[in-house]
């Protein structure tokens, strides 16, 4: 935090120089968690600019926090579900009975060898729904209690789509392995 | 939860603590935009404004200098910018609102009597006392009858930026300048009368002293006047001396032997008109860390319209010591490129050919140092070298995958300025220049252009 408190000093004060400063510093984390939350780069940029403005007209807030970081990541992660909002269609999500799959030592390993583009990759080819969720829970630590209020959903149906998120994944990850070893 | 999902969840997580992508530098304009910080673009455009402004502003007021030295120098040739002294004729006052010299007349039954004048301008006035006190004087009097051919007074320059209002109340330092003329008397057998501190060409036909003030600042006409070789040759031994007026002022100082000097400031700053064509060439640099091979393709010296560039601008030239001057330059310029290479691309083995014809409108300055070779009448030649920065509205390169073109570009000209007429009244200088593009390293794209070329400027002289 206190690598940032001058600078955000000057970015209230309204000085452009310091808030190019503090951009530069934090875009690439920022369009990371962009990049998370959707699938194409064009709506990814649009959430970005959306948490980017969004934290420069909040900056004064931003002195009072005790973990900068956190808080814009959670500007970020904000303007993705609210961005996900704007576009979801209604919810509509069976919650049939489905086995839930559960990830083995063998995935974990699998996603050790990933690299973070590549785990990146496998999200955006989730449904929406499920890859928000997924998100949420998995990397950024929600609770579905949490993810149903921000979704306006139901916390059973917070569960299934992780549930279906995580058997995406686990099948996308497994066809990844058998691309690498026939393309090698 | 189970450990192996706990473990799988954490190395996800893990994954994306310190994950960074990358971002598009084109969205921060758009932030700023938001939030009303400044961007770089945004300072681009208001540099852009400013030059514009700049160039409007120059532009008109040189158009206001042209117009007003134009009628200046109609006034002069239909009513000689003087204080002359006609035997029974009364000149009319100069009415230009600049030095206001009123006229004298003397009328010709008192040119027996001392000079008597009467006068209400200031200049006109020193004149004219100089010459009562000195025609009073007895052992000096000067009948008017003695006097034939008219004597010219040359002052020295005024400054030459100067607008009516700022000759007017540049009149004292005018009369400075009055204080030191010095007149030519030529050898003429009839000529009967030096005056003290000036000598007057005399003769016994005509009675018509003439008081020329002249500053090449403002004078528009060539000025010429006579210069002895020495102070008591003949007439047929003067010659004419084109000066510089509007040229490498400061033009040098003539001293006869003896003793009479025609001297002329230099003027301090000079404000042209000019415009050129060039041609323009470029070297493709490849970038290091793209492993694409490139190689040079049809793009030989060819002095086609397809490489022509044009510009159009204003120079300002102000002068530092002796010889040497500060020229800097506001100027539009169009370059064309016609590129031709064969390149082959990442991961291929074959090359492909490249042709494209690109097209960049750019504004600019440039400051420089001007070297005055010469300073006579004879030849006029100058080198400068002039350090250029211009932005380009239009790049036609930013849209192109492969070459990448400065937005901003830098450059080092090289020019030789000459006059290709050393009299009369030649309107233009000519200035054959280089320029070599100093950018390096500016696009991301793999391979950069570096532009450089030849040209041709014209340079307004009057």
């Amino acid at each position: 935090m206190l690598e940032y408190k001058d600078l955000i000093e000057r970015c209230i004060a309204g000085d452009s120089k310091s808030q190019r400063e503090l951009y530069d510093m934090l875009k690439g984390r920022l369009m990371g968690i962009c990049l998370r939350y959707n699938k194409m780069q064009e709506d990814a940029n649009d959430v970005f600019q959306e948490a980017m403005i969004r934290l420069f007209k909040n900056i004064d807030q931003a002195a009072n926090v005790s973990n900068f970081e956190a808080w814009v990541r959670r500007i970020a992660t904000n303007s993705a579900i609210d961005a996900y909002k704007k576009r979801r269609s209604q919810l509509h999500v069976s919650l049939d009975n489905e086995d839930v799959p559960e990830f083995k030592d063998t995935d974990a390993n699998a996603f050790e060898k990933l690299k973070a583009e590549e785990v990146v990759m496998l999200l955006q080819q989730l449904p929406d729904n499920q890859q928000i969720v997924f998100n949420l829970f998995t990397i950024d630590g929600y609770s579905h209690k949490e993810i149903a209020q921000r979704l306006d959903i139901a916390e059973s149906t917070s569960r299934v789509l992780l549930t279906r998120g995580k058997r995406n994944m686990i099948e996308l990850l497994k066809k990844t392995e058998v691309d690498e070893q026939f393309y090698g | 939860m189970s450990s192996s999902m706990d473990k799988a969840f954490g190395t996800i997580r893990s994954k994306f603590d310190q994950f960074e992508a990358p971002v598009d530098e084109g969205l921060w304009e758009v932030i700023a935009g938001e939030i009303g910080a400044s961007t770089n673009e945004r300072s681009k455009r208001r540099w852009l404004l400013w030059a514009l402004f700049s160039l409007i502003l120059i532009a008109g007021l040189s158009g206001l200098y042209l117009r007003s030295n134009s009628s200046q120098e109609a006034n002069l040739e239909q009513e000689p910018n003087e204080v002359e002294i006609r035997k029974g004729k009364t000149n009319d006052p100069l009415d230009n609102g600049k030095i206001q010299l009123e006229k004298k007349s003397i009328s010709e039954s008192k040119s027996a009597t001392p000079l008597m004048a009467k006068d209400t301008g200031s200049v006109g006035s020193e004149i004219i006392d100089d010459i009562k006190s000195d025609a009073t004087d007895k052992s000096k009097r000067l009948s008017i009858d003695t006097l034939k051919e008219s004597t010219q007074v040359l002052t020295a320059d005024l400054p030459k930026q100067a607008s009516a209002i700022d000759i007017q109340t540049s009149e004292v330092e005018v009369i400075e300048e009055l204080k030191e003329r010095k007149v030519f008397l030529s050898e003429d057998p009839k000529a009967s009368e030096i005056l003290s501190q000036r000598q007057v060409i005399s003769d016994t036909s005509t009675t018509n002293v003439e008081f020329k003030t002249s500053s090449p600042e403002f004078v528009r006409r060539p000025l010429e006047m006579l210069v002895t070789e020495g102070s008591r040759k003949p007439e047929s031994t003067v010659s004419k001396i084109d000066l510089w007026d509007h040229y490498l002022t400061p033009f040098p100082d003539f001293q006869s032997q003896g003793g009479t000097i025609l001297k002329a400031r230099p003027s301090k700053f000079l404000l042209r008109l000019n415009f050129g064509f060039q041609m323009n060439y470029s070297i493709i640099r490849p970038n290091k860390e793209d492993d694409i091979l490139f190689e040079k393709g049809k793009s030989d010296i060819d002095l086609s319209a397809q490489r022509l560039g044009m510009s159009i601008g204003y120079d300002m030239w102000f002068h530092l010591d002796g010889r040497f001057w500060l020229k800097n330059q506001v100027f539009a310029r169009y370059r064309r490129f016609n590129i031709q290479l064969s390149y082959v691309p990442q991961g291929e083995n074959q090359f492909r050919e490249f042709e494209g014809k690109f097209n960049a409108l750019s504004f600019g300055g440039a400051i420089g140092m001007i070297y005055q070779i010469d300073n006579d009448d004879v030849k006029r030649r100058a080198l400068d070298i002039l350090l250029t920065y211009e932005n380009a509205l239009i790049n036609e390169f930013e849209d192109n995958t492969l070459l990448s073109y400065p937005t901003g570009l830098w450059t080092l000209n090289l020019g030789f300025t000459f006059s290709p007429r050393t009299r009369g009244r030649f309107q233009w200088l000519i200035r054959p220049y280089g320029y070599y593009g100093l950018n390096r390293n500016f696009g991301d794209r793999p391979a950069e252009i570096t532009p450089y070329g030849f040209g041709l400027q014209f340079i307004r002289h009057r």
